[in-house]
């Protein structure tokens, strides 16, 4: 009965939940632009600086000319000066493939509002920063079998297209992080963004971040988490159930157990974000409880996910 | 330890059981679906990882639980250990203060040896004993109510001083036993620390009583003056009676010295043998005044009876004016103490108050208006501060009652006077009316503003009065009380314990007396003679007045405290105590249940705690 309450949405959440984002919002989210370190290989021209060689404006080398080059790249001014013919190089502009990978385990139907529905207001708002910025942006729901259930898309068009699919994610009762990261990896031919919305209440989801870096994606975990398990609320003798594995453990809440508790937790989410720095992955913490707007207009913005 | 009531021991097994088998059945808990447990897990870990003694920490509170129901069913069993103690709830303890409990034959003394053992009586209290103390000098004083406070009893003992007075032994059972009386059915136990100088206590109503009598002190070596008095032959000298008597067994040597205001006038050897008093008589201080003391010089366990004070008053001339168109009777009668000094006159004289007379006669004549303090005997005539007015003639008339025990018609037999023509009398309010006729009163005295009167209502020379015995009886008395001897005692001293009587000027309104030990008391003057009670000191006590300064010395002549041999028993009533080597010596049963259901509470106390902090 508990966990049918807990994961009840109460009205507000549900129109949250279905509207996502409003429109007001929306325009607000169209000044920022998602920020990356590294610059990825795209199939399209767009806005980001790409590895390969193209037209734009900014010059990037010069190169030897070959038969069969375009005349309209030779330095003339180089040729005059050393009678040799030289081509000039710019940067190509691409698209950048952006992935919203959001955790939709059981724990993350905890909290008020319920991690879950917040961490798919983030990804929407994500989404549509990506698309409003002819980025190519794809999201998936972590869960077995459920890799990149919705495919790559640009275009602010297909902003609807994401914030419904994201609407339609449901909680799965059996989610394993580590192998869900690991098959999106693989299923997954253009490295890009991997932007990872989870609690990481979850043992060995280590390895699937690694699988994605070992794609070379760039990873930024988004690190979701409730009030409650910061500080939790609970004392005396009670049976806590796992929502995810159903494991029963009886406990006695005492003050020195929840001081164990707190610390614990502490060292818990400093694992995680010492993971990160270890591995060059972005990382940010939330809780469910700071103001959405907020969090995406300042805070993510201090934190240098978006800009 | 040992258990009353073992069998209630066994309450333990079921109960025990019982508390054991709640704790065996399963906790129902509150079921609480969290998001993941494997950080609680972790916590869990650490914790258990980190704490000594989980196992006993996990069951703590039915340890707790359990040791609580033991220590209750052990209360019901009644434990006791045997313990040295007073035995019984109440006790009494009559602390001699006299001044045989000086000798120091037991060192530092017999008192001091006394106040341990009442000490050790009161460290020795159980939680529900109670302890009384008097102490018992020539006065018995309770110094402390019944009380189980062993601080405030042993304050109440240490604060305690022997005194040179007898020990009144008998008033203190009386006072023990009218506290003791009625309080329970079990009466208290009435313990005497006390080396038995004093009578036996033959008469005291409540003999049910049961007491405890503790030997004090060990032996008898001590010399006291038992007797010292002054008296004056009717010629006016005087006589010193010295009594020595020595209580040891063996012979002593000493000098008896003899002082006259601190100047040795008198030295003399003395041999007294065991168990030998010896008198002497001093008659070389015929006309001597002053500060007589008596010392004898040696060294014995008691030094308060060493040592005596008498006040030599000497001879001390009475000035008498008398104002009379002539009276030989009175003449006769005045000068038939040698003391008095005659001044006649037939007119009362205007500076009466400049001539300072000791006493006045006015024979017939009216006073003036005003007289100085001083003593008056008016005869057949008045005037306006007089203690009586001059009612009516009355002719034969028969005095018919006396009043006796007033100093001046002491020894007066009014009886066979036959009188003429009289004036009855209306005495004032301040007045006291002496003899009386059937028709009034006949003779009154009064005292008022320093100023004493004895007025009579008749003429002597129309009287026979002056032909009786009584007469010259009537006039020394007039004498005595309207002219007071300066001293107290006149010649004689004070026992200790006793009151002494302060003669005062009637000017007077207040005293301070200074006792030998400097002790300073103020006394308001009700009445004279001032009787002043705190004489439990030997020595000399000063009384400081307004213009008066008097002296007064206060001796222990008791056989019954120089004898200071102790007493293996006492007799009170008809029964004979023997003394116990050591009070307590019983041993008792001192019971543990109060403490064990103290310490369950504690532990029930301490289980709530852990409860509530899940310690």
């Amino acid at each position: 009965m508990q966990q049918e309450a807990q994961t009840t949405t109460t009205p507000t959440e549900a129109q949250a939940e279905s509207e996502l984002l409003t429109p007001d919002f929306l325009r607000k989210l169209e000044q920022l632009s998602l920020a990356v370190k590294r610059v990825f290989p795209g199939r399209l021209r767009g806005e980001r600086r790409s590895t390969k060689r193209g037209a734009s404006v900014e010059f990037a080398d010069y190169r030897n000319y070959v038969t069969g080059d375009d005349f309209r790249r030779i330095d003339w001014n180089v040729y005059a000066r050393l009678e040799k013919l030289f081509l000039k190089l710019f940067v190509e502009e691409e698209e950048l493939h952006v992935y919203l990978l959001v955790d939709v385990s059981k724990s993350m139907t905890f909290g008020t509002p319920p991690k879950l529905i917040y961490a798919k207001r983030i990804a929407a708002a994500l989404a549509y920063i990506g698309l409003a910025n002819l980025d190519r942006v794809g999201a998936a729901a972590l869960a077995e079998g459920k890799a990149l259930a919705f495919p790559p898309r640009r275009g602010k068009r297909a902003a609807f297209l994401v914030f419904d699919y994201l609407r339609s994610l449901q909680d799965c009762a059996v989610a394993d992080l580590s192998n869900a990261l690991r098959d999106f990896s693989l299923q997954t031919a253009q490295p890009g963004l991997a932007i990872v919305i989870s609690d990481f209440f979850d043992q060995g989801w280590e390895r699937g971040i690694l699988a994605l870096l070992s794609r070379r994606f760039e990873v930024v975990l988004l690190h979701i988490l409730d009030e409650n398990e910061v500080s939790p609320p609970y004392v005396g003798d009670l049976l806590l159930v796992d929502s995810e594995t159903l494991e029963r453990r009886e406990v006695t809440i005492t003050q020195s157990l929840l001081r164990a508790y707190e610390a614990r937790f502490a060292a818990f989410c400093g694992e995680v974000e010492s993971f990160c720095n270890r591995y060059g992955c972005g990382y940010v913490r939330i809780t469910n409880r700071t103001p959405f707007e907020d969090l995406v207009l300042s805070y993510l913005r201090h934190r240098g996910m978006v800009k | 330890m040992s258990f009353l009531s073992p069998w209630s021991l066994l309450m333990f097994l079921p109960l025990g059981a019982i508390i054991t088998l709640l704790y065996l059945l399963k906790l129902k808990r509150k079921e609480q679906v969290i998001s993941s447990v494997f950080l609680w897990r972790e916590a869990v870990a650490d914790i258990q990882a980190n704490a000594p003694f989980q196992k006993l920490r996990k069951n703590l509170l039915l340890i707790l639980q359990l040791g609580a129901l033991f220590l209750l069913t052990a209360a019901l069993a009644r434990p006791f250990v045997r313990a040295q103690g007073i035995g019984e709830h109440k006790v009494i303890v009559i602390l001699d203060c006299s001044a045989s409990m000086q000798s120091t034959d037991t060192r530092p003394s017999r008192f001091e040896m006394a106040r341990r053992r009442a000490l050790d009586i009161a460290e020795r209290m159980g939680p529900g004993d109670k302890m009384l103390v008097i102490a018992a000098g020539s006065k018995a004083r309770v110094v402390s109510g019944f009380s189980s406070d062993k601080k405030a009893l042993a304050y109440a003992i240490r604060k305690l001083k022997p005194t040179d007075a007898p020990c009144n032994m008998r008033r203190a059972l009386l006072l023990a036993s009218s506290l003791a009386a009625g309080r329970s059915a079990r009466p208290p136990r009435i313990v005497v620390l006390s080396d038995g100088g004093f009578p036996d206590v033959t008469d005291l109503p409540m003999c049910e009583m049961s007491f405890d009598y503790i030997k004090i002190g060990s032996r008898c070596d001590n010399v006291g003056i038992v007797g010292l008095d002054a008296r004056k032959t009717l010629s006016g000298e005087q006589q010193v009676f010295i009594s020595l008597k020595n209580f040891s067994s063996r012979e002593r040597r000493f000098s008896l010295e003899i002082y006259l205001d601190d100047q040795l006038i008198d030295v003399s050897e003395q041999v007294l043998r065991p168990r030998q008093t010896k008198q002497q008589i001093l008659t070389s201080l015929r006309t001597a005044k002053g500060r007589l003391t008596v010392k004898l010089d040696l060294n014995d366990d008691l030094a308060a009876d060493n040592s005596g004070t008498l006040y030599l008053t000497g001879r001390r001339d009475i000035s008498v004016l008398v104002v009379s168109k002539g009276n030989i009777f009175l003449q006769n009668a005045l000068s038939l103490d040698p003391r008095t000094q005659l001044t006649l006159t037939k007119e009362c004289p205007s500076d009466l108050e400049k001539r300072g007379f000791d006493l006045v006669v006015f024979d017939c004549v009216r006073p003036l208006a005003t007289l100085p303090p001083g003593g008056y005997l008016l005869i057949n005539t008045s005037f306006p501060g007089a203690p009586a007015k001059r009612t009516t003639v009355v002719a034969s008339p028969k005095i018919i009652d006396s009043e006796r025990h007033h100093p001046v018609t002491a020894h007066v037999d009014f009886s066979p006077v036959r009188i003429a023509r009289a004036t009855l009398l209306k005495p004032k309010l301040w007045a006291q009316t002496l003899a009386e006729t059937s028709s009034g009163p006949l003779i009154v005295a009064g005292e008022k503003d320093g100023r004493r009167f004895v007025q009579l209502g008749f003429d002597l020379l129309e009287s026979d009065f002056p032909l009786h015995v009584g007469f010259p009886i009537f006039m020394t008395n007039c004498l005595e009380w309207l002219a007071p001897s300066e001293s107290v005692g006149d010649c004689s001293a004070t026992h200790t314990g006793e009151p002494a009587y302060i003669n005062v000027p009637p000017s007077l309104d207040e005293l301070t007396v200074v006792d030998p030990d400097e002790t300073k008391r103020k006394i308001k003057i009700r009445q004279t003679p001032v009787a002043y009670e705190y004489t439990d000191r030997t020595g000399v006590y000063r009384v400081l007045g307004r213009n008066f300064y008097r002296e007064f010395a206060c001796n222990l002549v008791s056989t019954t405290e120089s004898d200071t041999r102790p007493r293996s028993s006492i007799r009170i009533s008809k029964t004979k105590w023997v003394s116990a080597a050591h009070f307590g010596s019983i041993r008792t049963n001192r019971e543990l249940y109060g403490s064990a259901v103290l310490l369950a509470l504690a532990l029930l106390v301490f289980e709530w705690y852990a409860y509530h902090r899940r310690l």
